[in-house]
């Protein structure tokens, strides 16, 4: 039967079982290799940009969980002598495991990396 | 008259020459266009991209097989060749399997739902979600939209096709899961399930049942009197019972795939199913219809 193909039916078949099989590999594997563990969000903090009247801070929330974590809230305290001065929220609608969002905080302060403190206040499962 | 009408039927048999690559390339190109008509509301629904991450990789899998069964399944009994052997039909599933990752890929890619900080997990979970209805869209717009053959046969052949209720089953689960698939993962079944009195949700069961018997028996579809048995009236109930239980089952099997059973009461799940089996109903009657040639 594959005698009576031409070159771009049996190119498309090749590619296509390629394909497929990269495919199904890979969720197979992850599938059989993925354990029940909760989101797991850790926050990193950028280096903080003057913007127009404001600070910008830029924000990596990176799930390393297996489950993907839904309507996340990040909170970010700039501390000052021992005190909170200044506290700004970030609000992602999804992390998904394994992966990463980037998002931006902004403070009417100037903040210095080492004062600022960034932790996830919570999330949903979807 | 008579030859004419055997043509595309000696063409298809394993002896066949060896087709010209520019008619290959129209007939993937015309699986590829049928591909986009079914599945361009999916691609641009953002609760299934959502879909995409959020399921496990256990789910997905069984996603990929199920879509791949389904294949096998239209591509035996919907396409205009009724003697193809099974050999012909797997590969023709793997190819539309393969094109629907492949435009399912470059369409998220080109809307930009992939991008370079897109993880694998979540670019291989849309891809795969979204490469399902593309596949089957492939698969039925390379038999439904192709120049000549197929849609006169004999009338052997027709009687054969309404006779046929394996193969009516399986095109009517595969119409109705073509139609359900593309409402399911909205969120407006669920707040349909959750507003609905319970008359008004009966109101909906019954409008299903009558429409797909109408549709199959009464309309004068295309193709209805080919495909759906209607000699006496035992023949019309029954199978207007079994296109709504189709629709349901159908219905639950991509709702549960989208996740929309997790966590809601009983009456929540049910009033879902029967939302959700009005779309599965024409799918499974008007779809099934159209579907086959």
């Amino acid at each position: 039967m594959k005698a009576n193909w031409n070159w771009l039916e049996r190119l498309v078949f090749a590619v296509s079982c390629v394909f497929v099989a990269a495919v199904l590999g890979y969720v197979a594997v992850d599938a059989w290799t993925m354990d029940e563990t909760p989101p797991d969000l850790v926050v990193t903090v950028g280096t903080p940009l003057r913007g127009s009247g404001y600070w910008r801070v830029p924000i990596t929330v990176e799930n390393r969980g297996e489950e993907t974590a839904e309507e996340v809230r990040v909170g970010v305290d700039l501390r000052q002598g021992g005190e909170v001065r200044e506290r700004s929220e970030l609000f992602l609608s999804y992390v998904p495991r394994h992966s990463r969002r980037e998002g931006w905080v902004t403070f009417i302060h100037e903040p210095s990396p080492a004062g600022l403190e960034a932790r996830p206040l919570g999330y949903a499962r979807p | 008259m008579d030859d004419a009408r055997h043509e595309p039927e000696k063409d298809a048999s394993p002896q066949r020459r060896r087709r010209p690559v520019m008619e290959s390339l129209r007939e993937y190109g015309r699986g590829i266009a049928g591909g986009l008509l079914f599945s361009l509301p999916l691609l641009y629904t953002m609760e299934v991209w959502w879909a995409g991450f959020i399921a496990r990789p256990a789910h997905l899998l069984l996603y990929l097989l199920g879509t791949f069964v389904l294949l096998l399944g239209y591509n035996r009994y919907g396409g205009f060749r009724r003697d193809v052997d099974w050999s012909e039909v797997f590969t023709d599933s793997v190819e539309e399997l393969g094109l629907g990752l492949l435009v399912s890929t470059g369409v998220l890619f080109l809307i930009g739902r992939i991008t370079a900080n897109s993880s694998w997990p979540e670019a291989v979970g849309m891809v795969t979600v979204e490469a399902g209805t593309v596949a089957i869209g492939i698969s039925v717009g390379s038999a439904q939209f192709g120049g000549g053959g197929g849609k006169e046969g004999s009338e052997e052949t027709e009687r054969e096709a309404a006779e046929h209720v394996p193969g009516q089953l399986v095109i009517g689960f595969c119409g109705a899961v073509l139609f359900a698939a593309n409402v399911a993962p909205t969120e407006e079944i669920v707040m349909i399930a959750v507003e609905l009195t319970p008359g008004q949700l009966l109101g909906t069961a019954m409008l299903s049942l009558l429409l797909g018997g109408l549709i199959l028996y009464q309309l004068d579809f295309t193709g209805a009197r080919r495909f759906a048995r209607h000699r006496r009236l035992g023949d019309v109930l029954m199978g207007t019972v079994i296109t709504y239980a189709l629709a349901l089952a159908s219905s639950a099997l991509v709702l549960w795939f989208f996740g929309r059973f997790e966590g809601n009461g009983l009456s929540i799940c049910v009033a879902q199913v029967v939302v959700l089996g009005f779309a599965g109903t024409l799918g499974a009657s008007a779809g099934r219809l159209l579907i086959q040639s």
